[in-house]
């Protein structure tokens, strides 16, 4: 399975022991993919840099890093998903619209999120059984 | 490409049925790819290990790392889109 993770999902992870560590955990120990967008990455990082400061941040900064090169892993161009910014723009607000274009790839198989813009938007009800899940949703179908 | 050293290992046939199982699945080309494979996700498991100990020893509560991640994700897509 290729699962995109939205950003909370990847704070929720790196902060509390939770579903969401869970998911990060057994999608990585159980042969999945995980994808990320560029400008997600960006954010993490931005995140990082603004919220850690000396050995912690460089530290955090370089694992960060070097966990998205290794192969469970694959970093989403914004040239791969640019085609579907203006489909996703008329779904989902500008802020989430590149993770909702990342998600309209075919290849990717989930979008996860614990975004209520994403699992309770009316609009997305096409998508929500199919490729859109909360974590916990998708915990119960791994 | 990275250059490659040859080694021998001694595996389980219960570990080998599995890794020809996912070789006969498609999902990798080789024995040795599942293998490279398998040690990569766990590499990838002791570095998100790392970077959540990290994370965690700073103390930063979720909430915080929240709101500011929408400060920044407003600059990016500012700068960006």
């Amino acid at each position: 399975m290729i699962a995109l993770l939205d950003s909370n999902i990847w704070y929720s992870a790196l902060v509390s022991a939770g579903n969401e560590r869970v998911l990060v955990r057994r999608l990585l120990g159980e042969g999945h993919t995980i994808a990320i967008t560029d400008l997600l990455q960006d954010e993490v990082m931005g995140v990082i840099r603004r919220k850690l400061a000396g050995e912690r941040r460089r530290s955090a900064e370089n694992f960060f890093r070097t966990l998205l090169g290794t192969s469970p892993f694959f970093v989403k161009g914004q040239e791969m998903y640019a085609r579907h910014l203006v489909t996703a723009s008329q779904y989902i607000n500008d802020k989430d619209a590149p993770i909702l274009a990342a998600g309209l790839q075919d290849e990717i198989e989930v979008i996860v999120s614990g975004d209520n813009d994403f699992i309770k938007n009316q609009k997305l009800s096409f998508l929500r059984t199919t490729k859109i899940f909360s974590t916990r949703e998708l915990l119960e179908r791994l | 490409m990275q250059t490659m050293e040859t080694i021998q290992i001694r595996l389980p046939k219960r570990q080998m049925r599995r890794i020809d199982k996912g070789v006969r699945a498609g999902f990798y080309r080789s024995r040795s790819e599942a293998i490279r494979g398998d040690l990569d996700r766990l590499e990838a498991l002791r570095i998100f290990s790392d970077l959540q100990r990290v994370i965690e020893g700073s103390g930063v509560r979720k909430s915080e790392l929240l709101k500011e991640a929408e400060k920044v994700r407003r600059e990016i897509y500012k700068q960006y889109l």
